[in-house]
């Protein structure tokens, strides 16, 4: 259905045949439109007038409104920054249709409020015994079948505290959180191969791998990155540690990175900055880090055989840190694991075009997209023709035989993505320009202007083997003048651009107001198969199945053990069963609790006051709550979803007896008049 | 100023319109909070009738069950908890007291709005389904004994 509104708009309605229209007025053919057409036609042309409002206007509002009850062609998975979470858009509306909870507790989802379930998950997250409160989420991927999106599964990264989460895209909820652990930060993570065998993460700032310390003075000899392969087991739907392994990379910054496709499967490839292996140190007679590290001109994109590493890893060629499996630096280097191409300084974008032949780079300080042609490194690298090694003894590749050209675009060339017409559009950070240009002829074709300062670019399936084209995204850093003044601290602007016509038109913005997103994937909507009620009822919903304390309707019931007290508790609209909880202070309380239906959108909250519990039961779902009922008083716990016309009535007590007969007392009041 | 070629493709955007607003005398009657008559099932074409009974049947199952028993009898695994228990459809004696345009009405507004129990939710997305609603109500119908 919305397919077919989206073509019928993408065919022919335009401004122009609708300002037609309205000059056709009451002259037009009277026996084909309805009568209320002819004045609602004399109310667009006033409210065009009235709003101020041109053609291209009103173009753009015809492509991305969507009535009600209509639903987009297209997801946006975006990142979430430093939210922690992950946001989902639809296209053409732009509309906000979900913050998922990934790394940072979350009171709507019930996300680390009580919940074992998201506890547990948030805690295997955890960083030397601490639990993280929040995360960076950085890259969103999606899992591949055969390189295009099979919309099973996302993965993000959290480039704070170096951690990657699994997101069930059935029911859109984390699944799993993995810490890992022998770096201290990420940013090319998450990267999926081609058929999701793996999860890339790649390091950002050096640091002693395995949580080592080592004075900064050492950063050359003892500081190291690493490129992370998380294991990924389709079937339970998790990433399995024990199977996964990291390479040892120089004290470099790698970047952003990308898993080569059909002609360069078995590949990876990640940006690298900071070659120069500044630290910083500007109070110690050093220069400040960043210009430090941006003096040469040249740094080193990584070309990772990822397959020959894992023949390395099976056959046991690491070493343990921390724990870990990683391939030494010098092993990588000398079995051709890690290779280095020189590529413009500062770059970001590592993106690999749909046919998998070139690899494109936008270097932040240069004025060009550089276009890698795979095949002549790949045989570069077979014939061992060098020009030199690192110091490291990572061998490097001859720049000028590694390419296939340079595209001059302009200032701030950062990311690519690609469409189906073979166009590709490069984000241009410093001018605040999407340029398009083709990748056949090497050529520029269009600068669109976008405000402001934009930082990724994402395309409808526009880094798999099947752009689907149509529609780009340009994530916005700066938004400055474009929204109604909220404070100091502004939004992020999502701007959506049609690319479908031969000149890309602006159609919307759409403000992010909640942390700084960084790069989204854009999947059509029929790729993704989502629930709406979790069965069999009384299911968890990390696993799917039913929950061993799922509790079944009339076994409602009051259990006490000797592990404290063990409430069996069921939700329908609109009674919780029981509603009423007797404890004495300081015993342990266990609620089992479980949302008995099965009709869509009938969930039910628990939450309950001054204990810090908020939970989410979706139609079926079962939570487990374990806590210390250390307050004496009486607790009022209610459901937090407008589940029905008797959702405030849905509520009750928690009741909990002082230990101390003086805490009984009523609490004496002070103040007031005598 | 505008040339009047492009009328035709307008005339499917105004069709539209048109549509919407056929639609939204029961949107209206959503939002009021008295509730009204149930409009009249039109004669619905066989493919059709047959998707609505597809879409009861699994609203049916997700919606109705849960209280309301598969077989109809009062007894779904919700039911223990209600005070008073839900209707229980093979009782022949209330299907005979009873018209099918209440029955609709119930489904679509829910208990509250025939002075019945209110845990009886009301079904908004409903109303703008009136074959649906019907094969509900045939449904409904069949599980008398």
């Amino acid at each position: 259905m919305s397919k077919r509104h989206s073509n019928r708009l993408r065919g022919g309605v335009s401004a122009l045949a609708l300002a037609g229209a309205l000059a056709c007025g009451p002259g037009g053919d009277q026996a084909l439109q309805p009568a209320a057409a002819t004045g609602t036609s004399a109310s667009v042309a006033a409210l065009m007038k009235e709003r101020g409002l041109s053609e291209a206007d009103v173009n753009a509002a015809l492509k991305t409104y969507m009535p009600t009850g209509k639903k987009d062609d297209y997801y946006i998975f975006s990142s979430g920054g430093q939210s922690g979470q992950v946001i989902v858009i639809g296209i053409p509306s732009m509309r906000i249709l979900k913050y998922i909870a990934v790394f940072t507790p979350e009171p709507w989802q019930g996300w680390g409020f009580g919940d074992q379930g998201s506890q547990d998950v948030l805690a295997a997250g955890d960083r030397r015994g601490m639990v993280m409160r929040w995360g960076d989420t950085h890259h969103p991927n999606l899992s591949e079948t055969n390189g295009d999106y099979d919309g099973q599964f996302l993965f993000i990264g959290d480039k704070a505290n170096a951690r990657m989460a699994v997101i069930n895209l059935t029911d859109f909820a984390t699944t799993q959180i993995v810490a890992n652990p022998i770096l201290e930060s990420d940013h090319g993570a998450a990267f999926v191969t081609p058929n999701t065998e793996y999860v890339i993460e790649g390091s950002q700032y050096p640091t002693p791998l395995g949580g080592a310390y080592a004075p900064i003075e050492e950063y050359n000899e003892k500081y190291r990155g690493a490129i992370t392969l998380w294991k990924f087991d389709r079937a339970s739907g998790r990433i399995k540690p024990e199977e996964s392994f990291a390479i040892e990379a120089p004290p470099y910054m790698q970047d952003l990175a990308d898993a080569g496709k059909l002609d360069s499967d078995g590949w990876a490839f990640v940006n690298s900055f900071n070659t120069e292996r500044a630290h910083g140190g500007n109070l110690e007679g050093q220069p400040p880090l960043e210009s430090g590290a941006s003096q040469n001109d040249m740094d080193y994109l990584h070309v990772v055989n990822w397959k020959k590493a894992e023949e390395l890893f099976k056959a046991g060629k690491t070493v343990a840190i921390n724990g870990f499996p990683v391939i030494p630096l010098e092993t990588a280097a000398a079995e051709g694991i890690l290779t280095f191409v020189p590529e413009p300084k500062s770059p970001h974008g590592a993106d690999v075009t749909p046919d998998g032949k070139y690899v494109v780079v936008g270097g932040k300080l240069d004025t060009h997209a550089t276009v890698y042609d795979f095949a002549k490194v790949k045989a570069l690298i077979e014939a061992k023709d060098y020009v030199g090694k690192d110091p490291y003894g990572v061998p490097i590749l001859d720049f000028q035989k590694s390419i296939k050209g340079q595209v001059e675009l302009g200032l701030g060339p950062l990311h690519t993505v690609f469409d189906d017409k073979g166009n590709a559009y490069t984000s241009m950070f410093v001018e605040s320009k999407i340029a398009k240009w083709s990748l056949s002829e090497m050529k520029l074709i269009e600068k669109l202007p976008v405000h402001y300062n934009i930082g990724h670019i994402a395309a409808a399936h526009g880094d798999t083997v099947k752009p689907q084209g149509h529609w780009v995204v340009a994530m916005n850093k700066w938004a400055i003048d474009r929204f109604a003044d909220v404070g100091p601290l502004l939004p992020q602007n999502f701007q959506l651009v049609d690319v479908s016509g031969p000149s890309m038109q602006l159609v919307y913005d759409l403000p992010i107001p909640l942390g700084e997103p960084h790069y989204t994937q854009i999947v059509a909507a029929d790729r993704i198969h989502a629930i709406d009620h979790y069965s069999p009822v009384g299911s968890n919903s990390l696993s799917h199945e039913k929950d061993p304390q799922s509790v079944d309707g009339g076994q409602e019931r009051i259990e006490r053990r000797e592990d404290g007290v063990h409430v069996y508790m069921t939700q329908v609209r609109s009674h919780f069963t029981p509603d009423t909880i007797r404890v004495k202070q300081g015993e342990t309380v266990h609620l089992h609790m479980t949302n008995l239906e099965q009709a869509k959108d009938a969930t039910h909250g628990f939450g309950i006051s001054s204990y810090n519990i908020a939970l989410s039961l979706e139609p079926g779902e079962h939570d487990n709550v374990t806590f210390q009922a250390d307050k004496a008083g009486v607790f009022p716990f209610y459901c937090l979803e407008f589940c029905s016309a008797l959702h405030l009535e849905m509520a009750g007590y928690l009741i909990v007896e002082p230990t101390s007969p003086k805490l009984a007392e009523t609490p004496k009041r002070t103040g007031g008049r005598s | 100023m505008f040339q009047c070629k492009g009328r035709a493709v307008l005339i499917p955007f105004f069709a539209g319109l048109w549509l919407a607003f056929g639609c939204s005398e029961s949107e209206q009657r959503a939002e009021s909070s008295a509730p009204a008559p149930t409009p009249p099932v039109a004669a619905v074409p066989a493919a059709d009738a047959a998707t609505a009974q597809a879409e009861a049947e699994k609203i049916f199952s997700e919606r109705c069950v849960t209280c309301h028993g598969a077989n109809g009898a009062g007894d779904g695994p919700a039911s223990a908890g209600l005070v008073p228990k839900p209707r229980n459809f093979q009782d022949t004696a209330w299907q005979q007291s009873v018209s099918d345009e209440y029955i609709e009405q119930i489904v679509q507004y829910g208990g509250a709005a025939v002075n019945k129990s209110p845990a009886m939710p009301a079904n908004p997305d409903l109303m703008s389904k009136p074959a649906v609603v019907a094969a509900l109500r045939v449904k409904i119908r069949s599980l008398a004994k």
